[in-house]
């Protein structure tokens, strides 16, 4: 099949105050008519630089210094064009059209979304008013807007994400490109979200021809929906073929230690994740010879003599940016095979109820007016019970607005729960005040999401590492919480000498490293874990999770797991609830809730979650979810999932099911399984 | 293990004098930071040694040398009382440090203190302390300054609370905004759950982080302040007669601008080098607390 867009060889330089910084070092991307490409890479690689370059998007600091760009193979180098000439526009939204990930900002929030549709085919494909209003809606249609006629005419924040994101789509495509780029166009979004997206993406492909171009960091889901893989790293592409070849055979090492550092659904229980050590070299420093070879465990010391490696084809169109052929990779990957063996940390799990939550509720009034009037309340978390061992880990999954955070927050006594009890080791601490909570604090904590801002930026390391000790007075003399801050950082794998140094001088995975040395500073039993490694790029989250499989083995501590990613929840936990609109789904042991899920929400949920292995994915079913996850302001009357639900009956929608042993301790709130 | 804690102390004190430094490098690296420095160090000797530095007692009158035009004798001449312009402006400098660092600090101790507590306990105790402080904003400075002047008194110290008061609402306002939303961020939650105490949380957590607009802020009140002061002093209910400070002098200078211009001109340029000083100093500082700023690496 013909080449559609030819980016060959590109560079592009960024200019900061003062200096040049070489973003791209020389990227080679083909895209096939018809075809989906995945562009996968850590945070920095130098993905989205490469689409904006080639449509000549950068800002005006960057600039593409060589190299083409190619529509048709038609001999023209689109890059030739000026950034704003009549030419680029035509191509940039006529040709190549390209959606963002945050959608909000992507929409203009103060012009009805059809008359933005409208505007962009008058804009490309010249129809009138009423043509193009027409057309506007047949998109809406398209990317599945239920009543588009009657939404023609509301505004960007009506809609829900989700929405957004296929009105962006249905924007772009309404100018009939022939390239789409989807730039982590559905990395804000849940997974079920996503999965109704990408599915929609890849029907629409199909269906009008369009080559889309997945720009992403989940290799999950080039795994599912990409045809052929670029894998970029430091500016560089360092591998590419078809999906399968890259999953089943890949050859560059950086390859290789992604997929070795990543969890999956299907992994068996003791699966070793195997991060990649150290971080990419900054655009600065980055070497002459492979960018990769700090990092790599197959390196031979040659590889730093010899000049950046250039992508070879090693096969039917595979190509592999590495000095080292097939057999040594082979031989070398036997030796690290060997040398490294790691088991997982035995876990040491006793029948001690660290934790135990009765019927919990929050409610949360609701504020309207001038006045600040109570107009109503939500109820947004209700019964919740559960309760966590000693040494186990308790995964909790559910879509955003679930209510997790809430859940986590009343357990740590951040918020007061309306009713319920809260019990630590058997005392309730539920309705405690906050001089009462303060011995108790000391037997629980919380790791954060955002690893920059749960750090005191006015703070050093070693500060906010004792923060609590100081707090709670926990040492006698400075010698002694010197040592114990010391002690803290060695635990979590730093050095004890970098306690003078500031937040920002680390990188999210050594910042996230001191969130876990400060939760730990007070010795606590249970930890709160709210999604800890969600912000942070692929390699490192490994090393996160590893750390904390670590120290649960050593210090027997209980984890509350908050995630949305089930297939990092699953490798860590022993049990995993499943929470959907402030209720319990389901609770069960890890692998039987994966391998035999009873309730059709965690059904649904499994299943719009990418695999990371194309082979399996062949055939895998999708249950595909009605609609959207209503807000818990309008919660169904009786089951809360009743709306979405194939299996729902009169029953389910008057009356909530409670949560019953479905034998084994395999937990479900579902009347499917009550008579049984 | 001695010999280690012996160490670590010793590597504490060079770490905390290499932090002095840097802070104090950061602080410095622009030129225009040191020249302000410099100059802000004169204005304060002048003030400190006033009475050192001119042989002349700045209130007396003599009517015979009124409107005399500058000499070697009186290097920048003498007003309309032939009092020596240059005394005068010395033994100002001192009133008017004092009034407008003053005024400043006591605003913004109260200010800050106020803001941190409206932020961070909300509810009734913001209501409460946003109400009274808009109920101050709404009447206008100087009226505020005159009644409390009638009600207090009119010395030194009194004028500097005094010109304090109308200004504390402007602080209340401008940390209230920043705490409001530093409090929700991870880290205060993070102390919080530690079993923090308000006092602590707001002191360490969120002040730090909310401090910087607030010092650029000070640095320009102290120059408003000095001009408050020399407005009321026009007025008559300021500084008393004769002592004098740079407000009462361009007030009394502006009755001569035609004929003697360089009687008012004089202590105006004072005010705005001072104000300047005090401007570029404060960026100085504030690039100097933000570590990121500081390049500690």
């Amino acid at each position: 099949m013909s080449l559609l867009l030819d980016i060959n060889n590109i560079e592009t330089c960024f200019r900061t105050e003062d200096r040049v910084l070489k973003i791209l070092d020389g990227v080679t991307i083909q895209v096939k008519k018809g075809e989906i490409v995945g562009l996968v890479g850590e945070s920095g690689s130098g993905k989205s630089v490469t689409m904006m370059s080639s449509i000549q998007l950068l800002s005006n600091s960057g600039k593409v210094t060589s190299g083409r760009v190619e529509l048709d193979e038609n001999g023209k180098n689109i890059l030739e064009y000026k950034k704003n000439s009549d030419d680029m526009r035509k191509i940039r939204g006529g040709r190549i059209g390209m959606i963002f990930q945050e959608p909000m900002t992507s929409l203009n929030p103060v012009m009805p979304i059809g008359r933005q549709i409208q505007e962009t085919i008058m804009e490309h494909i010249g129809l009138n008013k009423e043509e193009a209003k027409a057309r506007a809606i047949e998109m809406m249609k398209l990317v599945n807007i239920p009543d588009a006629e009657e939404r023609y005419d509301n505004y960007a924040q009506q809609f829900s994400g989700g929405m957004r994101q296929r009105i962006m789509i249905a924007m772009v495509l309404a100018a009939e490109p022939d390239v789409l780029i989807a730039d982590e166009a559905t990395t804000a979004l849940d997974v079920t979200t996503q999965a109704q997206l990408l599915e929609m993406i890849k029907e629409l492909s199909v269906k009008t021809g369009v080559a889309v171009v997945l720009v992403t960091h989940n290799l999950g889901i080039v795994a599912r929906y990409a045809d052929r893989i670029y894998v970029m790293y430091s500016g560089n592409v360092v591998e590419t073929a078809d999906t399968l070849t890259i999953f089943k055979d890949p050859q560059h090492p950086y390859t290789r230690g992604l997929l070795n550092a990543i969890p999956r659904l299907t992994d068996p229980e003791d699966r070793v994740l195997t991060p990649i050590d150290g971080l990419p070299p900054t655009p600065l420093a980055r070497p002459t010879y492979c960018p990769f070879y700090e990092r790599c465990n197959y390196c031979v010391p040659d590889c730093a003599e010899k000049p950046k490696p250039q992508l070879a084809e090693i096969g039917q169109g595979h190509f592999v940016a590495c000095h080292l052929g097939r057999a040594e990779k082979d031989e070398k990957a036997k030796e690290i095979a060997l040398k490294e063996g790691r088991s997982r940390p035995e876990k040491h799990i006793s029948d001690e109820i660290c934790l135990n939550v009765e019927n919990v509720k929050k409610s949360f009034d609701i504020y309207k007016g001038l006045m600040q009037r109570k107009v109503g309340s939500f109820n947004a978390i209700e019964d919740i019970s559960f309760n966590v061992r000693r040494g186990e880990t308790l995964g909790i999954v559910g879509e955003s607005g679930c209510g997790k955070t809430t859940l986590a927050r009343c357990i740590l006594r951040m918020y007061k729960p309306d009713g319920g009890k809260i019990e630590l080791f058997g005392k309730d601490i539920a309705s405690l005040g906050r001089s009462e909570m303060k011995p108790f604090r000391s037997q629980m904590s919380m790791v954060f999401q955002d690893p920059f801002s749960s750090l005191n930026p006015r703070m050093t390391a070693g500060d906010i590492v004792g923060q609590p000790l100081r707090i709670q007075k926990m040492t006698s003399s400075r010698a002694e919480y010197e040592k114990r801050v010391d002690e803290l950082f060695r635990t979590v794998g730093m050095d004890p000498n970098q306690k003078d140094r500031y937040p920002h001088e680390f990188s999210g995975g050594q910042r996230q490293r001191l969130g876990i040395a400060r939760a730990l500073a007070l010795k606590p039993n249970l930890l709160i874990l709210d999604e800890p490694i969600s912000a942070l790029d692929v390699s490192i989250q490994a090393q996160v999770i590893n750390l904390l499989e670590e120290l649960q083995s050593s210090m027997g501590l209980a984890y509350l797991f908050i995630a949305h990613d089930l297939a990092v929840v699953k490798h860590i936990s022993d049990r995993i609830l499943v929470m959907y609109l402030g209720r319990v789904m389901e609770i069960a042991d890890s692998s039987e809730l994966y391998e035999n899920p009873l309730h059709p929400y965690t059904k649904a949920l499994l299943s719009s979650v990418p695999l990371v292995d194309p082979e399996k994915e062949i055939g895998r079913e999708y249950i595909p979810m009605k609609g959207e996850v209503p807000s818990v302001m309008n919660r169904p009357k009786g089951c809360p999932f009743s709306d979405r639900c194939d299996h729902a009956t009169e029953k389910c929608r008057s009356t909530i099911p409670e949560l019953k042993d479905a034998g084994n301790g395999h937990m479900v709130s579902c009347f499917l399984y009550y008579e049984r | 293990m001695n010999n280690t804690s012996v160490s670590n102390t010793y590597d504490k004190k060079l770490a905390r004098r290499e932090r002095v430094r840097k802070f104090l490098r950061t602080m410095f690296g622009r030129k225009v930071v040191i020249a302000a420095a410099v100059m802000l160090f004169i204005f304060i000797f002048i003030a400190v040694f006033a009475s050192v530095l001119t042989p002349y007692d700045p209130n007396i009158t003599s009517p015979y040398q009124a409107f005399e035009a500058p000499s070697s004798a009186h290097w920048l001449g003498c007003d309309e009382f032939g009092r020596d312009v240059l005394t005068r402006l010395f033994y100002g400098a001192r009133v008017s440090l004092i009034v407008g660092v003053l005024a400043v600090i006591i605003a913004c101790v109260i200010g800050v203190f106020l803001g941190l507590c409206a932020a961070y306990f909300g509810g009734v105790v913001d209501v409460i302390i946003m109400r009274c402080s808009e109920a101050l904003m709404s009447i206008p400075r100087i009226m505020v300054s005159i009644a409390l002047i009638v009600i207090i008194g009119s010395s030194i110290t009194d004028l500097a609370i005094i010109l304090a008061i109308p200004t504390i609402p402007g602080y209340i306002r401008m940390i209230r905004g920043q705490a409001l939303s530093l409090k929700n961020s991870d880290y205060v939650k993070a102390a919080e759950m530690q079993g923090a105490n308000s006092l602590y949380v707001m002191l360490t957590q969120i002040l730090p982080n909310a401090i910087s607009p607030i010092i650029v802020m000070m640095t320009q009140q102290v120059g408003t302040t000095i001009l408050m002061e020399s407005g009321l002093s026009y007025v008559g209910i300021g500084i008393k007669i004769p002592i004098a400070s740079w407000g009462t002098m361009i007030s009394n200078g502006k009755n001569y601008l035609i004929t003697q211009p360089m009687l008012a001109i004089i202590p105006g340029i004072c005010v705005a080098l001072l104000v300047i000083c005090l401007n570029v100093l404060g960026d100085g500082v504030r690039d100097a607390m933000d570590p990121r700023l500081r390049g500690e690496a």
